[in-house]
């Protein structure tokens, strides 16, 4: 009996100890496992605060294009160049509203659900647009150029003799190569081919002024300038193909633009 | 309502839309450039200024004798060439009758007489296929001059042309009016154009072809009161 009463106190140190142990190790466990709760709920708080303010950023480069392309005080250069950055914007706009995998599944947080919603919606509209301003952007950029190569044809002066006229014939018949060697978009040759056809009957008519004018035929040389005001008349021509061309995918722009509430 | 409209200004304002479309010139310079592509003012050159005013002293020159009351008289020869059908008595008397009508070439104070030979031009009454033989120029659809042979097509002499017909022209006008045009061409007349909308058309419009908008006439326009031949 004794022996076994000497022996129950360290058997009951011995019982004492390891659920000690135990306890700490558990406790260990529950506070790292309370720690990485922590940590992901407050990473989920940055990681939807972090969506919010980037997308409310690009939402506001956005805008700050919009008032510029929309604005009726912008130059047609800013409106241009603003209308270029909106459109290198597109890819940025199609990451946003998004959050990783492992916290994405909090947007039925009603807070989350609402910022969510209204972050698609613009980010929905702002991405009607670009398909539109895929399409405009080349357009444009070809009909500057056109713009920028028949501008040649004023090179000569308003006012000519026979000592300079040649210098507008020069001038047609540079313009007419300039045309022919344009790369335009496939979309946009109708109003190349409509001012590649003007610009032939110009330099035709200015040919033809040059060798009346060497044969002193006067009905040859007053013909030639009837023909030459009427040549030049035919420019119309080629800005009624690019309104045909351009207005309506503008006035379609123009809508979807309104849409944007930003 | 104007609660709703001021918020509605507020909103477009905040978001910097204006509501207006957005228009091509607001993105493109092409309307400028086209708008500023005028023809350039050609001013005449040296010859044509001279023939201008050759012509125009032409012109003064003919209207002083006109004023004067000087006749200047001209001589031409009928004769034929072909087979000819028509009558050749009537084509010597309306050719006669059109040279010296008050209405032709005769307000240029000229007496065309005609003489058995050796005029200063002869009027031929051609058979069609007969023109070209007068000068590669002349075709056989219509009448032509050559040299100092005013030469009339049979064929035109008998039908006058579609066109004429068409713009409901009679025969006898169109009689006048092709001896009319081929003589010009002998006084020193080149072709000249219809110079508007239903303004009569001058003789020496290619009438027999077209009358470009004009009204037929066969008789010379007082523009047309000059000739170089006669040095009028």
């Amino acid at each position: 009996m004794r022996r076994h009463k000497e022996i129950e106190p360290q058997a009951t140190a011995e019982k004492n100890r390891q659920p000690l142990y135990k306890r700490r190790q558990g406790l260990v466990v529950a506070g790292v496992i309370l720690g990485i709760i922590l940590l992901y709920v407050l990473m989920s708080f940055f990681a939807w605060k972090n969506m919010k303010s980037h997308s409310d950023a690009v939402f506001g480069n956005v805008n700050r294009d919009l008032k510029i392309v929309m604005g009726q005080a912008s130059s047609r250069g800013d409106r241009l160049k603003a209308l270029e950055s909106l459109n290198e914007r597109y890819d940025e706009v199609d990451k946003l509203c998004q959050t990783e995998w492992w916290y994405s599944w909090q947007s039925v947080i009603p807070q989350n659900t609402s910022m969510l919603v209204s972050c698609k919606a613009k980010k929905t509209a702002i991405q009607a647009t670009k398909p539109l301003v895929q399409q405009l952007l080349p357009l444009i950029k070809n009909e500057n150029s056109l713009s920028d190569i028949l501008s040649g044809l004023n090179g000569a002066g308003k006012e000519l003799t026979e000592e300079t006229w040649y210098k507008a014939k020069k001038a047609a018949e540079e313009t007419l190569n300039k045309i022919k060697s344009m790369n335009t978009s496939k979309e946009y040759t109708p109003v190349k081919d409509r001012a590649e056809a003007v610009v032939t009957d110009v330099t035709t008519n200015w040919i033809k002024l040059e060798q009346a004018h060497t044969a002193k035929n006067k009905q040859e040389f007053t013909g030639a300038t009837d023909a030459l005001d009427h040549s030049y008349q035919g420019f119309a021509t080629v800005e009624a193909a690019s309104n045909a061309l351009l207005s309506p995918k503008l006035d379609k722009l123009t809508a979807t633009l309104a849409e944007i509430k930003l | 309502m104007v609660l709703v409209a001021f918020g509605a200004a507020v909103f477009g304002a905040m978001n910097g839309q204006q509501g207006a479309a957005l228009k091509k010139q607001e993105l493109s310079n092409l309307d400028e450039t086209v708008v500023s592509l005028a023809a350039p003012k050609i001013e005449q050159p040296k010859w044509l200024k001279e023939q201008l005013a050759a012509e125009e002293a032409r012109v003064s020159e003919s209207r002083r004798r006109h004023s004067n009351g000087t006749t200047i008289m001209v001589s031409y020869d009928v004769t034929t060439r072909g087979a000819v059908t028509a009558s050749v008595s009537e084509f010597r008397t309306l050719a006669n009758q059109t040279l010296n009508d008050g209405r032709g070439w005769a307000r240029m104070n000229v007496q065309f007489n005609e003489v058995p030979s050796g005029g200063q031009f002869t009027l031929v009454l051609a058979e069609a296929n007969q023109l070209p033989t007068f000068s590669s120029g002349c075709s056989v659809d219509y009448s032509c001059r050559a040299g100092r042979y005013v030469v009339i097509n049979q064929d035109r002499w008998l039908g006058a042309t579609p066109s004429w017909n068409q713009a409901g022209g009679s025969l006898r006008d169109y009689r006048h009016m092709v001896i009319n045009h081929e003589t010009g061409h002998w006084l020193g007349h080149d072709h000249s154009y219809c110079s508007g909308s239903s303004n009569p058309a001058p003789v020496m419009q290619q009438q027999s072809i077209s009358l470009q908008g004009c009204n037929f006439n066969p008789w010379p326009l007082a523009s047309e009161l000059w000739s170089t031949m006669l040095g009028i």
